[in-house]
């Protein structure tokens, strides 16, 4: 694959650059950078947010299909794990807000960035649509193409992007072991009482890309 | 002696001698690890992954055990719909976490975020004995029970915590007011910094750093 330059919110986005300028440039965010404690404290949340996320994300899309705690209805796990996928969405957006406006200068011309806001946009749409089917809504396919839609345009960017395709390769492998266990469970038979199929290709996707959300992010350092 | 142990990984194993007879630090399979750009990030992305399985599925057996979720689905079913992920998590975890330890021993031994960290996770350990030894030997009776008894509860909220600080301490091993570079009176001598620059000083005739 040709590998391409790199896509950032400065060279994609009209005023990015001057929205960034103009944060960076502000007395109190220029005093928040100097508070250190107070940052590392942010970093260290939006880790612990992001692990309550990953794990609410993947309980559920384990049990949506039928790979786990099959004694417990796809409803019950899904009521069970929402107020901690609301709570790391919530805490991590939150931190990661705080972290984004105090590097804006840094992140506003980073590719990683990009590619992180891409995929988040998905993993909500995902989410979203997936909780909503398991409660019983008809609804999603919306929801769901667009996520697709975003997330791979995200992957095909972080693909081909330059000193940033080693964290699709990571994506990939996982995602690839991930598909593996999903189809090893259906060859088994193990999904009695799972969700519907448009549910578990939604649960596939929220996984996929709430992974290429948290790679990104940790490519964001690396880059 | 663990310091020069340590210091021998991160310098002189694997490494070649230079022109002058002196081992070449920088030539050591710790520092051609730490230099190999794209495996060292492959090695660090899988081991903030497997933080997310290990302790994201967890989480949901220590609220079971808390009383807290599923409470009409017995214990020893959640336990073993989860564990399996939470074994193959943990498991994959300590080998991205050796080999990421490996490509800097010297220095993360005398970090002190390193060693707060060492120690919540041997309490952590701790904990899952007590817990496997004593409060698990009488689980027949009070598996279904929708609130665990009290000694079940506090192991699974010390397991919680715990978790949590290993994770955080893990976190602050990046920051370099907890390495001897920066680091406070305090916290160097927590870090044994001194012992830090005698070893220096003792391999710096035949290791050239």
């Amino acid at each position: 694959m040709s590998e391409l330059a790199i896509i950032t919110f400065r060279n994609s986005v009209p005023g990015a650059q001057e929205l960034a300028e103009t944060i960076a440039h502000n007395p109190t965010i220029q005093a928040l950078n100097q508070t250190v404690w107070a940052f590392s404290l942010v970093e260290i949340s939006h880790l612990l947010f992001l692990v309550l996320l990953g794990g609410a994300t993947l309980v559920l899309a384990l049990r949506t299909l039928g790979l786990t705690l099959t004694e417990a209805s796809v409803q019950d796990v899904e009521s069970l794990t929402r107020p901690w996928l609301r709570v790391g969405t919530i805490g991590g957006s939150a931190s990661g807000i705080f972290m984004s406006i105090a590097t804006a200068l840094t992140l506003v011309a980073n590719g990683a960035f990009f590619i992180k806001i891409l995929a988040l946009a998905a993993a909500v749409l995902f989410s979203f649509a997936l909780a909503g089917r398991l409660r019983g809504s008809s609804k999603g396919v919306v929801q769901a193409t667009l996520g697709l839609i975003a997330l791979a345009y995200a992957l095909w960017l972080f693909a081909s992007t330059r000193g940033l395709n080693t964290g699709a390769m990571l994506v990939g492998a996982v995602s690839a072991a991930f598909l593996l266990l999903a189809a090893t469970g259906r060859l088994r038979g193990q999904d009695d009482g799972a969700a519907d199929r448009l549910s578990q290709w939604l649960a596939i996707g929220t996984v996929v890309a709430w992974l290429t959300v948290t790679i990104a992010g940790r490519w964001i350092g690396f880059s | 002696m663990i310091s020069r142990w340590m210091a021998y990984l991160q310098y002189q194993w694997g490494a070649s001698l230079d022109p002058s007879g002196r081992v070449d630090a920088y030539s050591s399979w710790s520092a051609q690890l730490q230099g190999s750009e794209r495996w060292w990030m492959l090695l660090e992305g899988t081991h903030v992954l497997t933080l997310m399985l290990f302790a994201g599925t967890i989480l949901f057996v220590d609220l079971r055990l808390l009383g807290l979720a599923l409470p009409k689905v017995p214990i020893s079913r959640v336990t073993r719909a989860l564990l399996p992920y939470t074994v193959a998590g943990f498991a994959l975890m300590i080998i991205t976490g050796l080999l990421v330890y490996f490509s800097k021993p010297f220095d993360y031994y005398h970090n002190f975020a390193f060693r707060v960290k060492v120690v919540f996770l041997l309490a952590a350990a701790a904990n899952i004995f007590i817990f496997h030894g004593r409060v698990q030997a009488s689980q027949a009776q009070w598996d279904a029970n929708p609130l665990p008894p009290l000694a079940a509860r506090r192991s699974a909220a010390a397991s919680l915590l715990l978790w949590l600080l290993v994770i955080a301490a893990g976190r602050c091993m990046a920051y370099d007011r907890f390495t001897c570079a920066e680091a406070g009176p305090v916290i160097g001598a927590l870090a044994d910094c001194e012992g830090q620059q005698a070893t220096l000083a003792a391999i710096e005739p035949e290791v050239a750093l």
